[in-house]
């Protein structure tokens, strides 16, 4: 009785620890994937760690990108990430980062969010970038540069807008 | 050696069970503290109200959230899941993990808890990160949680464990001395060597992917200066703008940070290292915090894995004055009461360093500890704590006492140092005391004997 009960024992800790080494295992594989094969985040929550990797040098400039929404007659407004309801990173790999593409198809579902939560129909976007310049001695504002702009709506042959 | 045993000797070696357990704790409090924090309401209907078109559901969410689609929409092919929760889908789970959580953290049912905690926290991450943006923080401690939910976290620290321990004494109708610190299992450490191994990885993945982005210009202080002015304009630290003008400083941070990333590997591998890796690393992850406004406040409780924090526990109480080796106070008690073994067991199971012994009066009697100052009968009557010079005191001045030297249950002494504590503490204890007799719930000879004389 003691002797097959010690056998289950022993049975049952073999079992877990062939389940936690699989655990183990399978943890440290992701993980490795990951860190050498990175796919974020398709394997999330096993990420690698890219940020800030790329150097950068002397008279390098920090980008400051703003967006520019243009409206039916032709005024134009700031677009913030509180007017589409966005934080930061969600404003900067959207709208933003879609602009910088000109990707107008990606960016027509922001323009309508825009225009049900701010009652304003918006026609045009433009991606403008406020730089500044990095030295040992501080910082300093560079020249604003324009990146892009898109129209929003099919434009006809006479230029203008349908 | 085989590969096999090897493998198990460096993984499943016994370990104390009591910090694979604290971990359990700091890391679920952690994870409950960042679901309080959440702004609930204001995410939720947030994320919900973005076009379908911005939803791109993680893989794990779309695993987690496979269920529903098969019963909803029948067998469809895999890129096609796109179960989008609703709000009040949301909330429920919100208010599942969360329960879950709370029962993780005292350690009821501790494993099923912690497996639906750490299943809930992931799925509500995975959700926030399904609309084309996504942070690293968070990974880390979801990865943990799950490992947690498949190890004996539960077998020490717990409800879970007390009550085990409360039925035994009761069961052999004696308390049954023992030691949480001294508890080790086979199972014990994987879990904690696990996380630091996963540390080790991503932190090498930060250096690494430097390194072969940029080379070692990554270290020319300009980068750095260049991504502290980024986040310093960005989110608003007057700090990392700052800093972003020192070149030297920044240069020399730049070093020390590839070096910390890419030796992190050596505090896992060494493990007296971790007492130069561990305070660096929270400082590396404050000043990040300070002048970047990088939120890796997740990385400071995975650092516990790391710790062994036993014998510094021990140190600190020797330092003040509360354990000497050889000079530990007694608690004396009536060993033949249930609610007086549950009551010392309880205590026990608190005393982690080891502070006190426990004397049942049936067993060893009172006279090699006070002589013959106190009848037998008195002791009985309520708890004695005892100290090596002679030092006595009784019912509740003995239990706030004996609380000193059990720091897990120092919040209680706020308690019964609380003005009028002394006039009430008295009479609640006399009270509890003189109903344990009357209970007559006991079959002991002690209670007997209470309930005779009474």
């Amino acid at each position: 009785m003691r002797a097959s009960t010690g056998r289950r024992l022993a049975f049952l800790r073999g079992v877990t620890i062939a389940r936690s080494s699989l655990i183990i295992f399978s943890c440290l594989v992701l993980q490795s994937v990951a860190v050498f094969h990175p796919v974020s985040p398709r394997l999330w929550p096993f990420l690698d760690y890219p940020m800030y990797g790329r150097a950068r040098y002397e008279g390098d400039a920090v980008t400051r990108y703003l967006v520019f929404g243009i409206f039916t007659d032709a005024s134009e407004t700031r677009i913030l990430p509180e007017d589409l309801d966005l934080d930061f990173w969600k404003f900067e790999y959207g709208p933003v980062q879609m602009l910088r593409r000109g990707d107008v198809e990606s960016l027509k579902p922001y323009a309508q969010l825009y225009s049900d939560r701010q009652n304003k129909r918006l026609v045009g976007l433009r991606l403008e970038n406020h730089p500044f310049t990095l030295s040992d001695q501080g910082v300093h504002a560079a020249p604003t540069q324009v990146v892009n702009s898109v129209s929003l709506e099919p434009v006809n042959t006479n230029g203008e807008r349908q | 050696m085989n590969l096999w045993k090897r493998w198990r000797h460096y993984w499943f070696y016994p370990a104390p069970l009591i910090y694979l357990a604290a971990c359990r704790i700091v890391f679920v409090a952690f994870q409950l503290f960042q679901l309080s924090i959440l702004d609930r309401r204001g995410e939720f209907s947030r994320l919900s109200a973005l076009p379908n078109e911005l939803y791109f559901p993680l893989p794990i969410l779309r695993l987690l959230t496979f269920p529903v689609e098969w019963a909803t929409a029948g067998a469809v092919h895999w890129r096609d899941w796109h179960f989008r929760p609703s709000v009040e889908v949301l909330e429920g789970v919100y208010w599942v993990t969360y329960a879950a959580g709370v029962l993780a953290l005292i350690g009821l049912k501790t494993n099923p808890s912690l497996f639906l905690f750490a299943t809930g926290s992931i799925f509500l991450q995975a959700f926030f990160y399904s609309f084309k943006d996504f942070h690293h923080p968070e990974a880390l401690l979801m990865i943990t949680l799950i490992a947690l939910a498949f190890s004996p976290a539960g077998r020490a620290l717990s409800i879970d464990d007390l009550r085990r321990r409360l039925a035994l004494a009761l069961k052999r109708r004696k308390f049954v001395n023992f030691d949480l610190a001294r508890r080790r299992s086979v199972l014990a450490w994987w879990p904690l060597l696990l996380v630091q191994w996963l540390l080790a990885l991503v932190y090498f993945s930060a250096a690494l992917s430097k390194l072969k982005t940029s080379g070692f210009d990554w270290a020319n202080g300009y980068t750095l200066q260049y991504y502290l002015l980024q986040d310093g304009m960005r989110w608003g630290s007057n700090v990392g703008v700052w800093l972003s003008g020192q070149h030297t400083l920044v240069w020399l941070m730049s070093w020390m940070s590839l070096i910390f990333e890419g030796t992190f590997f050596l505090a896992v591998l060494l493990p007296a290292l971790a007492l130069v890796y561990i305070p660096v690393g929270a400082s590396f992850h404050a000043g990040i915090y300070v002048a970047m406004r990088a939120p890796f406040f997740h990385y400071f409780p995975l650092y516990l894995a790391f710790i062994p924090w036993l014998p510094a526990g021990r140190v600190t109480l020797r330092w003040l004055g509360l354990s000497e080796s050889g000079k530990k106070p007694a608690i004396l008690f009536d060993g033949q009461c249930p609610l007086c073994i549950r009551s010392v067991t309880i205590l026990r199971y608190f005393d982690w360093f080891d502070c006190l012994t426990f004397r049942d009066l049936e067993q060893y009697g009172p006279s090699s500890l006070i002589g013959d100052q106190v009848s037998r009968q008195d002791l009985r009557r309520e708890m004695h704590f005892v100290t090596a010079d002679g030092f006595v005191q009784k019912g509740f001045f003995a239990f706030r006492e004996a609380l000193k030297y059990t720091p897990p249950l120092w919040p209680l002494l706020v308690l019964l140092y609380l003005p009028f504590a002394t006039v009430f503490g008295p009479k609640v204890y006399g009270a509890v005391a003189a109903r344990r007799a009357r209970w007559q719930r006991c079959e002991f000879d002690s209670c007997a004997v209470h309930s005779a004389r009474q």
